[in-house]
């Protein structure tokens, strides 16, 4: 499975980043070859518009199954799910930790972002 | 004729003056009145008339529709789009309208021709013809939707030139102001006799000018000697037509929703003699010059001190729905009394935290977002294709043939690169404005200028958090305390990124108390805690009762509530904050304030 996690940092110990759009970095790890590896989002951090609706776009350029954070909004759900990635939101803590409750099957995937757009 | 009625920023009384000047000059039974409240984002003025039944019409932009038996997901349009509006994902081209700017970029470049254009709703017009002894009408932008000026341009094209046309302008000095005042026969400013007021003022009056505008100053709470405008009307040129007094019964039926001068004949007296002199200064020819503040475009000639941020620190925001509500005041008295901390000013339409803590600039760095089209006159052929299809209206033609780019209307979609045929056109990033770092007599302080009419977009707010961030790591104390943009959108939003605590200032008021539920509908949004303080509470107990109980509902806390006390706005004039000034009712209300901000939220 690739996982990708809206991160704070470049490695496994960074917390996730509560913001999928605008997080620092992604993080990506396939949970079969244990490789990770990290993009930055700095480009999109700073986007005046749509950052989540990019943002999305290179956790599905990875190839991703899962995209992992804090919270996703609208439009980058509807990227990820035309994409067919599943999206796991609501969480919180180290990526590390994470990986283990994923393995372990504790994370469920949503069938809906879980907040408005930032437009409200 | 058309009148323009602005501010520098909200919560001046801008609405006041439309409402009432329309009720009292439609006495006047030569003169056919019409009021149209231009602040398409958050229209309040039927919220003082006795609205019953509105004529609805939509309003439409063309939006892309992509034909998906002949897209072939090349991914050019996507790659095209500056707006972001477009993306492709596994085969598949995915549109969001609501940031589409309907600028034709990603028809002309699809190599398939897949992409059309059809139109999509973005905003309501509301018009009421009976009833009123006026004609009202009123634009509402769809939320989501981003194109403000669209919906006032079509407000705009329904004048009627015989007529009296009150134009109710959004605050600042954005594009949606700038549209509001073009074809403006006098623009109105309202402002308040305070530093701040002076503050905006000059930037409003600034816009105005720039467009050649006759314009004129009505000051509202005034108290009689408001020197402060007095000063800047005898420096610029620009007349003062009227003062409205300050007095608390203004402020109690306001806080009803109701018309002042159908209750206060005084009130009547002065929008009477203001109809007046709005007459007499639509034949005037108004000031050249620029009046800018040199606090505004100073720039600081040290260096900025930053450290990569530590875990121990702590930002707080001071937020509110709407402008006006006092948060710059609470927030400059709440840092007055956490000195050697760092604190940030995030309203970069209208910079005012510098003005109350003295701020004097130590360092500045320009800014600059997106990009703007320029054109190489040594490559430019006259042809004018790129001023016929620039949708913004932004390239002009000068009498001697020649093109020009007005910055300030271009949108930066990149469509008059794409079709110019000697590739004469090329986009420059563009200069939006100046970040700034300030040192006070309680700590640094960084804070933005960002140039007049250019759009906000919370990019120049994140810099302004991130310098405060980068300065307290190289400093002992571990607090940050910010004052937050008002309104509830993208600003606000990057003022609130990574802070632990939003404190809500609200006022007891009907427009106050619905901007407060935004503004705290953003913070649980994103997961901030906040709590709420009460300004002017003793106005209207009604409405304090209704904001406590929605707060207790929801589980926030009332802070604390700040009586409605003269003292403060004679502080205001002085430009200073209620710790600046002798103990009085509002002074003990922060401080009490304060120590509950220690006690209940360490900070």
């Amino acid at each position: 499975m690739k996982l990708v996690f809206a991160s704070t940092g470049t490695n496994l110990e960074a917390a996730l980043d509560p913001r999928f759009g605008r997080c620092s970095y992604f993080v990506c790890c396939d949970t079969e070859s244990k490789e990770v590896s990290s993009v930055s989002n700095s480009q999109n951090l700073n986007a005046a518009q749509g950052a989540g609706i990019q943002a999305a776009t290179t956790v599905a350029d990875y190839g991703a199954d899962y995209a992992l954070c804090g919270h996703c909004g609208p439009k980058a759900f509807r990227v990820l799910q035309t994409a067919g990635i599943k999206v796991i939101c609501g969480v919180e803590g180290k990526i590390s930790d994470l990986i283990k409750e994923f393995e372990a099957g504790n994370l469920k995937e949503v069938d809906s972002a879980d907040v408005e757009g930032h437009w409200m | 004729m058309n009148i323009s009625i602005a501010s520098g920023k909200g919560g001046t009384g801008k609405t006041t003056v439309a409402v009432n000047l329309a009720h009292v000059w439609a006495n006047d039974p030569q003169c056919r009145i019409h009021l149209v409240d231009c602040d398409v984002e958050a229209p309040n003025d039927h919220l003082f008339l006795d609205v019953s039944a509105a004529e609805t019409r939509a309003v439409t932009l063309p939006k892309p529709v992509i034909d998906e038996s002949k897209c072939t997901a090349c991914g050019k349009c996507a790659k095209a789009c500056n707006y972001n509006a477009l993306t492709v994902v596994t085969k598949h081209v995915l549109l969001f309208e609501e940031l589409c700017h309907s600028c034709n970029v990603c028809s002309y470049v699809c190599p398939e021709n897949a992409i059309s254009y059809a139109p999509i709703e973005i905003g309501k017009i509301h018009n009421v013809t009976q009833g009123l002894p006026f004609v009202l009408s009123w634009g509402e932008l769809a939320i989501g939707q981003v194109q403000a000026p669209d919906i006032i341009r079509e407000l705009r094209n329904e004048l009627e030139p015989d007529t009296i046309n009150i134009l109710d302008s959004s605050p600042g000095c954005g594009c949606a102001v700038r549209e509001t005042l073009a074809g403006a026969d006098v623009v109105i400013l309202v402002t308040e006799p305070t530093p701040f007021g002076l503050n905006d003022l000059r930037l409003a009056a600034e816009l105005s000018l720039q467009l050649g505008l006759p314009t004129g100053i009505i000051i509202n709470r005034s108290d009689g000697c408001d020197k402060i405008i007095e000063d800047f009307s005898r420096e610029s040129g620009v007349p003062i037509l009227g003062r409205i007094p300050f007095a608390r019964k203004y402020a109690e039926t306001y806080s009803k929703g109701k018309i002042l001068a159908e209750q206060y004949p005084e009130i009547e007296t002065i929008m009477r003699d203001l109809c007046k002199k709005i007459q007499a200064l639509a034949k005037t020819v108004p000031p050249k010059q620029s009046f800018l503040f040199k606090s505004q475009t100073e720039i600081g000639s040290g260096k900025f001190v930053s450290a990569e941020p530590r875990d121990d620190m702590q930002q707080t925001v001071v937020i509110s729905g709407k402008g006006g509500t006092g948060k710059t005041t609470i927030c400059a008295s709440l840092a007055a009394l956490r000195p050697g901390n760092v604190f940030f000013d995030a309203d970069v339409d209208a910079s005012n935290l510098p003005i109350l803590l003295k701020g004097e600039r130590i360092a500045t760095r320009k800014f600059t977002s997106g990009a703007k089209a320029f054109i190489d006159y040594d490559k430019c052929i006259e042809c004018g294709n790129c001023a016929r299809s620039c949708r913004f209206r932004a390239i002009r033609k000068h009498e001697d043939g020649s093109y020009h780019i007005a910055p300030e209307a271009c949108e930066g979609c990149g469509f008059c690169e794409l079709i110019c045929p000697v590739k004469a056109i090329e986009p420059r990033p563009a200069d939006t404005g100046c970040l700034h770092l300030s040192e006070s007599k309680y700590g640094k302080l960084s804070h933005a200028f960002l140039n007049i009419g250019e759009e906000n977009s919370g990019k120049l707010v994140t810099e302004v958090s991130n310098l405060a961030l980068t300065t307290l790591a190289a400093e002992k104390a571990s607090h940050i305390l910010g004052d937050g943009s008002p309104g509830t959108g993208c600003p606000v939003i990057a003022a609130m990124t990574g802070c632990n605590l939003a404190v809500a200032v609200t006022e007891p008021t009907v427009s106050g108390v619905h901007d407060l539920k935004r503004a705290l509908k953003l913070a649980a949004h994103f997961d901030i805690t906040s709590c709420v303080i009460i300004n002017k509470a003793d106005i209207n107990i009604e409405q304090t009762n209704e904001i406590k109980d929605f707060c207790s509902e929801h589980k926030i806390e009332v802070i604390g509530e700040v009586p409605f006390d003269e003292a403060v706005g004679q502080a205001l004039k002085e430009g200073k904050h209620l710790l600046d000034v002798s103990p009085c009712p509002a002074r003990t209300a922060i401080e009490n304030i304060s120590k509950q901000l220690e006690l209940k939220f360490n900070i």
